[in-house]
């Protein structure tokens, strides 16, 4: 995979020209990404956690400020297919295979192939799909499509990726051991990771760092690093600490 | 574990007995529903000896039908050859268009409203100077025709490219994929149903508009075959003609029911599924 890559965003406001008036979704915005790691925001639902990612990856204009991955724009980072997008839906193609639609992301923006040789066929495997690959999108779980939404994120091959609550639709089970696979997953490839959750225990298991958002228009409110040894006990005192630090910045920017 | 399985198996072919008896069932409510319709009709003629220029029995039109089976069979493919022409030309036509739309949004005005101009316009009024102009062959009426029938497609395609799941379009352009890689591998498959949901729309209306043109002047068909017996008060031709039109209409319809199901082969299994659900659902009622 190509080498690890940095996000930078200097003071970064988004408005959206919303009735009856303007509204603000995200202010002032300053956050510096180290390469490789894992990085969870979280913050109540509306507070802009997805229009941050959605500015990360490009897909939309900051009203003000700047964002900078490896020193370069977004869209110069899309044409080099450097970022991993998965939302909450799995967003398959009904009419492929669970093979062809890991298979899209090499099908499209060909100048740029990756061109480390890991095939759609192993990409499955990662995931422990390779028997699905001649499936259809409607004959597998919730969790088996994730799988495979996560499987056609890595055949993009990117250094960044950008996941929106990807398993936030799971039942607690199923999302507790996709997020191990996913960090397995990470642990393998070293992406820089930014991961939107609801889920704050989720996010001290997963994260080298936390942001908290604000309610809206939202703000940094926390930055809350994690260094527990992985994988993290849920139960331990230390695990506990944090996730308490966590939900306090949380509540201290409700008010 | 083993006995649980075979229960279901078990289970799944009384489930699918039972949904074949019903099917079949079904069908025969459907045919004694005709003959019944068919019986009053032919009582109800003969009871008030209404006179065959007026209201043909039923038996009337049999007689006809088979008396004259090779010639309205011979009119009924003009009209079919005549009406699938103008669906495909106005199908090809309708897509192009929306095409069109899909890559340079700003010719959707124009195009839209030239599209509602045209479709607008009476086909009686547009029939007959089509036939003035290009004579009793089948052209007017492929023109006729394909006019009836690009609109629909038209909207319905257009619509279809716009529906594409916003979150695969968030993932397109993650990917800097071009206009044209999303419509090859997201927009055009995607708008595939309301393609064919349009064409289950227009498929019978084609063959309407291919017998409204004949209708103003042919030199063969089943609009002529219509034109000639009403002009001779001959009932029964005409309501015999209306026969083989039903069913080749019927027969256009069912050949693009077959050609969805094959083509949309991914909802037909999502159909399939949901059927299945559903005779649950009756076994338990
Ligand atoms: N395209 C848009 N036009 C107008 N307003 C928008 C748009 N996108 C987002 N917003 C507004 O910006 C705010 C932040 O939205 P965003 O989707 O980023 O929230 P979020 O933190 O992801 O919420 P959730 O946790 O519910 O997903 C919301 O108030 C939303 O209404
Ligand atoms: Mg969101």
């Amino acid at each position: 995979m190509s080498p690890t890559i940095d996000v930078q965003l200097t003071d970064v406001w988004q408005e959206f020209p919303a009735y009856p008036s303007r509204l603000t979704a995200l202010r002032e915005i300053d956050l510096t990404i180290a390469p490789g790691s894992f990085v969870s925001i979280v913050g109540g639902s509306g507070c802009g956690k997805s229009t941050l990612l959605q500015l990360v990856a490009g897909l939309q204009m900051p009203a003000r400020g700047e964002v900078r991955i490896a020193g370069k724009r977004p869209s110069s980072l899309r044409k080099a297919k450097q970022i991993g997008w998965m939302s909450q839906q799995a967003a398959l193609l009904p009419w492929r295979t669970v093979l062809e639609n890991v298979q899209l992301p090499r099908q499209v923006n060909r100048r740029t192939n990756g061109t480390d040789g890991i095939g759609a066929q192993d990409m499955l495997k990662l995931v422990n799909l390779q028997e699905f690959a001649a499936a259809y999108p409607h004959t597998l779980s919730g969790g088996m499509q994730q799988r495979v939404a996560l499987a056609r994120t890595l055949a993009v091959g990117a250094s960044l990726w950008l996941m929106d609550e990807p398993f936030a639709s799971l039942d607690e089970l199923t999302r507790e051991s996709l997020t191990n696979e996913l960090l397995a997953l990470w642990q393998q490839f070293h992406p820089t990771v930014l991961w939107v959750t609801h889920n704050l225990a989720e996010a001290v298991r997963l994260s080298d760092r936390i942001i908290v958002l604000s309610p809206r228009p939202g703000r940094i409110v926390g930055d809350v690093h994690v260094s527990l040894a992985r994988r993290r006990d849920d139960t331990c005192e230390a695990f506990q600490v944090v996730l308490r630090q966590v939900r306090t910045s949380l509540q201290g920017a409700g008010s | 574990m083993t006995v649980e399985v075979y229960e279901q198996i078990g289970r799944g072919r009384i489930r699918n007995g039972a949904k074949n008896i019903r099917v079949n069932g079904d069908k025969l409510v459907g045919v004694g529903i005709v003959l019944g319709a068919m019986a009053i009709w032919e009582t109800a003629v003969f009871l008030t000896k209404t006179p065959a220029y007026l209201m043909p029995a039923p038996s009337a039109i049999v007689r006809y039908l088979l008396g004259h089976w090779w010639s309205l069979w011979g009119a009924g493919l003009v009209t079919l050859a005549e009406a699938l022409g103008g669906l495909l030309l106005g199908t090809a036509v309708g897509i192009v268009l929306a095409v069109l739309i899909n890559f340079w949004q700003r010719l959707e005005q124009g195009i839209m409203s030239l599209a509602l101009l045209i479709k607008s316009t009476p086909i009686i009024a547009i029939a007959p100077i089509l036939t003035i102009w290009l004579g009793f062959g089948p052209a007017p009426k492929v023109i006729v025709t394909a006019l009836l029938t690009f609109f629909p497609v038209l909207i319905n395609t257009l619509t279809g490219f716009r529906a594409a799941d916003p979150a695969i379009l968030d993932l397109m352009r993650s990917l800097d994929a071009s206009p044209q890689e999303t419509f090859v591998h997201v927009r055009w498959p995607g708008a595939r149903p309301f393609l064919f949901a349009a064409l289950r729309v227009v498929a019978p209306l084609a063959m309407i508009g291919a017998v409204v043109a004949e209708w103003m002047g042919a030199s063969s068909g089943l609009g002529r075959n219509m034109w000639l017996a009403y002009t001779n008060l001959n009932m029964p031709a005409l309501f015999a003609a209306v026969f083989v039109l039903t069913v080749l209409s019927t027969a256009v319809y069912q050949l693009v029911v077959v050609v969805e199901g094959r083509a949309l082969f991914w909802q037909h299994m999502e159909k399939n599924r949901g059927l299945q659900n559903d005779s649950v659902g009756t076994e338990i009622k």
